[in-house]
């Protein structure tokens, strides 16, 4: 039988070299390890059950809570500003630089939250300041550090997508859209934008719930 | 040489850094499966790509995922139907990854190659000429 036959390098020096980044040599992964290891994974938040409350603050040091939003439809993005597949999306022509603003408009709450661990990618205030400006995002960024609140999400992945109805009920988990890093097949569809469309028309969430995409979130261990 | 009606295989190896993985066709709960798209001749079929077996990642939060380490041995089953064009072919494939430690970089590759393709008339006269330009990637 004949083969063609490649080698193909996965190339990560460059990035390795990109500012800001203090270490990598880490233990980064445990190939192996029990789930055990990494204690039992708590019940995480259910599509259909109300959605967990939470207090965080912002990058200005306010409070701010879920439940004052009562009435109204939240959206719950999970961030890390220094994740490729959160680069690409808040990005001049991702989806997420207009999207939020164009739901705000129209009165739903959007809420980016950065559940990573102190001295994780992505985190600290400086970094996320920093965002906020890059990005030009135009709603809150709320530090989890702890990762309760991203736990009691079952959040898994940056950009990981949350939505939750006027009565406080999870309505939608999963990711963005088919598009990561721009890339898919078939119709192009962002499912937020659907959730959306499917609340304010007063009909029930179509697509509940897609595989969310992205980093992992940086939890702390 | 390739003929009509015979199966050939395209095969890379993907080489990760030591520290990092990429991932699965189903990855878990985060990262994004590792891809192949095929630009093939003209009657040229191909089968699903074969990865191997994938490992485990467990990472805080309860976040699991299935990835490679290492020298990832990826192959793809490619069948030339009877309807191939006897001459030089271009055959093309795009990889695309995230490979990640503690943090994630998106990456891909194009792979090219030109290959001899002898019609199965021509491999049944036994023709021992073969087109030019089947240069071995």
């Amino acid at each position: 039988m004949q083969v063609i036959d490649f080698i193909v390098i996965v190339a990560v020096a460059g990035a390795l070299s990109c500012g800001g980044v203090v270490s990598v040599d880490g233990p980064a992964e445990q190939p192996g390890a029990s789930a055990a290891a990494v204690g039992a994974p708590a019940p995480a938040a259910q599509v259909g059950s109300k959605a967990p409350d939470f207090t965080l603050t912002d990058l200005d040091g306010k409070s701010v809570r879920l439940a004052d939003f009562a009435g109204r439809t939240v959206v719950l993005e999970w961030f890390n500003p220094d994740c490729p597949f959160v680069r690409f999306a808040h990005g001049e022509t991702g989806p997420l630089r207009t999207q939020p603003a164009r739901h705000n408009a129209s009165g739903v709450v959007w809420l980016a939250i950065n559940s990573g661990a102190p001295g994780k990618e992505g985190t600290g205030l400086d970094r996320n300041r920093k965002a906020v400006q890059d990005y030009a995002m135009g709603y809150p960024v709320l530090l989890d550090e702890s990762g309760t609140t991203g736990r009691a999400y079952g959040a898994k992945s940056t950009p990981h997508m949350f939505v939750v109805d006027p009565q406080g009920t999870l309505v939608y988990a999963g990711g963005l859209d088919n598009r990561p890093l721009g890339n898919g097949d078939g119709e192009a569809t962002n499912h937020v934008d659907a959730a959306l469309s499917d609340l304010a028309a007063g009909r029930p969430v179509a697509t509940s719930s897609t595989k969310s995409y992205g980093c992992s979130v940086k939890y702390g261990s | 040489v390739f003929r009509a009606g015979e199966p050939a295989e395209l095969a890379f190896a993907i080489d990760v850094p030591k520290g990092w993985h990429i991932y699965a066709p189903e990855p878990g709960d985060a990262g994004l499966p590792t891809r192949v798209t095929l630009s093939l001749p003209v009657a040229w079929e191909a089968g699903p790509p074969r990865f191997p077996e994938a490992r485990r990642f467990d990472e805080p939060g309860g976040i699991v995922t299935f990835g490679y380490t290492g020298d990832v041995a990826v192959s793809v089953p490619i069948r030339l139907g009877s309807g191939s064009v006897a001459g030089p072919a271009a055959v093309g494939a795009e990889v695309r990854w995230l490979a990640c430690r503690e943090r994630c970089v998106p990456g891909s590759a194009q792979l090219a190659a030109r290959v001899p393709v002898e019609s199965a008339s021509q491999s049944a006269e036994g023709s021992a000429g073969t087109p030019g330009g089947g240069d071995s990637p």
